[in-house]
């Protein structure tokens, strides 16, 4: 079977990443992946994500677990961008790679001397890959944000969480990540387009959720609903419930709720009132009540699987550490060891992307 | 010049619900040409929900405003592929495409005769991907999956909610997205490698994997140092204050991160340097991080007597980041997405009954690249003939055979219509804050303020 990874996509080609934080820095480690050689470029202090936790216990030395993880894959190097010198050689290395990967706050390559219409006039086939919170233009352009920002502008945030409670971010950069992939996307999409002649990319990372938001938009245009955090957070009854050991979500969607009554030995699930997802929701208390009293005694492996052998749609809550032990994916070849610090390995997930 | 990236590429969607479909819409807006081929036996729940105000009218399949959102710049043509006929009308558009997306549970495929393998028998350059929620081996491979388990499954959740409660999901299928966002990069990677090599490729997407790829530092953190993730509020490990603080009105909220010692300064002043502040814990990040309840606190009893959107505009001219918590109304309304040209209009057809209406745009901008909703989204079935006559060269014997075979599916009227989902239900369950009367005039209005502006 051919699969991206016999020859790679990228092979051959080179990208100049001059970005810091998260989203560019994942871009270009996704190109990495797919066969581009990365070369990162880093303040004299260094990409200010070295000093996020969390930190490997084993090595007081090492940057921190997340720049190690969105920087896997690239060669380092140290310039400083505000100094003639430093112009210079990144201008050179522009002058001789396919793309450039950059994350500053905008205008901020201009007064740099590198800005996109010196990097197209030196290099005319290069791509220029700018990711930023709101995009190149617009009034919230010069806005400062980070995650938990963008979540709240973006969309997210107001529909996360409880309904009785505060919105909610996600406990880790989501909205960087997912720009990441997002900016490399655009970047391949300028590839296939390139010929002789690059571009200028602009992702904007507030953009990035606020296209992905399902029906919350559509349920304004279409009828000037606005939607809310629900009371389960998980959008429903059946929803995330504590088990002997973890939590699981006994949900079937799609699967009647005889089956579950059978499954679970609790006759009264089989009732007309739950067949509905609104009766269900009607009725989210007393659902939530015969499932717990039950729950409360099941592992939470032995719960979804078998469960699932009855074609139950449910769900199981894996922390990391139960991840990485986890048959399903030890199965799939998913984890990677990667460099965490000098001589030093651990195991992470590899791209989403591999056969 | 400028083009479309995938100007010339025929893709074929066999996809339900979302993870596919968000991702062919993406690729469509790139300039594809994607064909849906949906089963009309079984309507996509997204042809089910979100009718204009709540009447599902007679054509409800076709009025679903989900769909129309995610399924825009396709043609559509529904095929029973229980039927042998219909199997192969499936194989003939294969013979003339560049890519198949599908996501079913691993056996749907192989039981059609439509794997990679047998399909790449005749058609060696295919570019193939299926997306399922635990990828095509392993063994969970055959479970049912959805978003909210697959982002429960991947690591994330395990660290996402209150403190000291359980895990809480956003209230839509995150996880979806961030299948359909490789999904997109996948299929461009695997194109490109085509237009080097000429080798097509197979690609399999696991949902969890997706979800997990993006949790990176977390499965190293668990690895290393053995850390047990618990949900961690809005808490940041290196920002503070760093969450969402109550504003005036109901259910109105800004965030406020502050990543600098520097930037708690802007923020103090901003405040008025009230004599709280002073207090010489709050000066460094350790110190804002032990006192994180009482600073929480403090800050709070200032926002709420703010409007969100003015202290955002404070805060930031002082260079403090910070956000007002915007709900659809104010997404769909706001002027920099407007100013950017982010939300897109489209017409659907006039047997729907919908009007012209604003539509979630593009995440990126080209400076030479074009991209954009290219057409509307299709009715049920509604390139049945287009597709079969014109692109595959089927007389018009051959297509009333097979209508007549039921290659295509039953007619739609077959299924019941549904009731509406009441909003006043809705909103008694809390699901829904508010639901405006004036939606129509206030999209009128920002329309005509930047009617100028594109992307």
């Amino acid at each position: 079977m051919s699969t991206l990874t016999e020859t790679r996509p990228l092979e051959g080609l080179r990208v100049l990443d001059l970005s810091q934080y998260v989203a560019g820095p994942y871009c270009a480690r996704l190109l990495a992946e797919q066969g581009a050689a990365v070369l990162k470029v880093e303040p004299p202090d260094g990409d200010p994500v070295r000093a996020w936790p969390p930190f490997s216990s084993l090595d007081a030395e090492a940057p921190g677990l997340l720049f190690s993880y969105v920087n896997h894959g690239k060669e380092t190097i140290t310039l400083d961008l505000s100094s003639a010198e430093g112009q210079a050689e990144v201008l050179e290395h522009a002058r001789n790679t396919d793309i450039v990967v950059e994350s500053f706050r905008p205008g901020t390559l201009d007064r740099f001397g590198l800005g996109w219409d010196v990097l197209h006039k030196e290099n005319p086939s290069l791509l220029l890959t700018s990711i930023t919170n709101f995009g190149q233009n617009g009034p919230y352009r010069d806005y400062r944000a980070w995650d938990i920002v963008i979540d709240a502008l973006g969309g997210l945030a107001y529909i996360h969480g409880l309904i009785d409670g505060s919105p909610l971010t996600h406990g880790n950069p989501q909205a960087q990540y997912r720009a990441g992939v997002v900016a490399a996307s655009a970047t391949v999409a300028g590839l296939l387009n390139r010929d002789d002649v690059g571009e200028h990319i602009d992702v904007s990372i507030m953009e990035v959720e606020s296209t992905t938001l399902r029906d919350t938009i559509p349920q304004y245009t279409y009828m000037g609903a606005v939607r809310r955090r629900s009371r389960t957070g998980a959008g429903g009854p059946g929803s995330i419930t504590p088990c002997a050991d973890g939590w699981v979500i006994p949900s079937g969607f799609g699967g009647s709720y005889s089956l579950f009554a059978n499954f679970m030995g609790i006759p009264e699930l089989a009732d007309e009132r739950f067949e509905t997802g609104e009766g269900r929701q009607r009725h989210a208390a007393e659902l939530a009540e015969l499932f717990g009293d039950t729950l409360a005694k099941w592992n939470a492996v032995e719960f979804f699987e078998g469960a699932q052998s009855w074609g139950l749609g449910v769900g199981i809550v894996l922390t990391p550490k139960q991840a990485i032990e986890c048959q399903q994916f030890l199965a799939r070849g998913f984890l990677e060891e990667i460099e965490t610090g000098v001589g030093r390995t651990a195991a992470a997930p590899r791209g989403a992307i591999a056969p | 010049m400028s083009t479309q990236p995938l100007a010339g590429i025929r893709i074929i969607e066999h996809g339900q619900l979302l993870a596919v479909p968000a991702a062919a819409r993406m690729l469509a807006d790139l300039g594809a040409e994607v064909i849906k081929v949906e089963p009309a036996f079984r309507l996509d729940t997204h042809r089910q929900t979100t009718y204009p105000d709540n009447d599902p009218g007679e054509r409800f399949w076709d009025r679903g405003g989900t769909f129309h959102s995610e399924n825009r710049g396709k043609l559509g043509l529904t095929l029973n592929l229980r039927h042998d006929a219909a199997v192969e009308v499936f194989k003939d558009l294969v013979r003339v495409s560049d890519v198949v997306m599908e996501n079913f549970t691993p056996r749907v495929m192989p039981a059609f005769g439509l794997d990679y393998e047998s399909l790449c028998a005749f058609r060696p350059e295919l570019i193939m991907l299926s997306s399922t929620g635990y990828g095509q081996n392993g063994p969970w491979s055959s479970f049912k999956a959805v978003g909210p388990t697959t982002e429960t499954a991947s690591g994330l959740a395990a660290t996402t909610g209150d403190e000291g409660g359980v895990p809480l999901l956003p209230d839509i299928p995150y996880t979806d997205y961030v299948a359909a966002d490789q999904a997109v990069l996948a299929i461009l990677l695997a194109l490109f490698r085509r237009k080097r090599t000429g080798r097509g490729s197979y690609i399999d997407i696991s949902q969890v994997e997706a979800q997990a790829s993006l949790a990176g530092e977390l499965f190293l953190d668990a690895a290393i140092n053995g850390t047990v993730h618990q949900p961690r509020g809005n808490r940041h490990p290196a920002m503070a204050p760093h969450d969402f603080f109550p504003c005036t009105g109901e259910d109105r909220w800004i965030a406020i991160a502050v990543s600098s010692d520097g930037e708690w300064l802007d923020l103090v002043a901003a405040m008025g340097n009230p004599s709280w502040a002073s207090d010489e814990r709050f000066a460094t990040l350790e110190g804002r991080l032990e006192t994180l309840l009482v600073l929480n606190q403090r800050i709070a009893e200032w926002t709420r007597g703010w409007d969100a959107m003015e202290l955002m505009e404070l805060l930031q001219a002082r260079g403090v980041p910070a956000g007002a918590v915007f709900d659809a109304r104010d997404l769909v309304l706001n002027e920099h997405l407007h100013a950017r040209g982010f939300f897109e209009w489209d017409t659907p057809p006039a047997e729907t009954g919908i009007p012209e209406k604003p539509y979630p745009g593009a995440p990126w901008r080209f400076s030479r690249s074009t991209h954009g909703i290219s057409r509307r989204a299709p009715m049920l079935g509604e390139h049945n003939t287009t597709v079969l006559s014109e692109l595959l060269g089927y007389s018009s014997e051959k297509i009333s055979e097979l209508q007549a075979s039921g290659a295509f599916g039953g007619p739609p009227t077959e299924f019941p219509r549904p009731e509406p989902v009441g909003l006043p239900a809705l909103k008694a369950h809390h699901r829904v804050n508010d639901i405006d009367s004036e939606y129509e005039a206030r999209i009128a209005a920002i329309r005509a303020k930047y009617s100028g502006a594109s992307n």
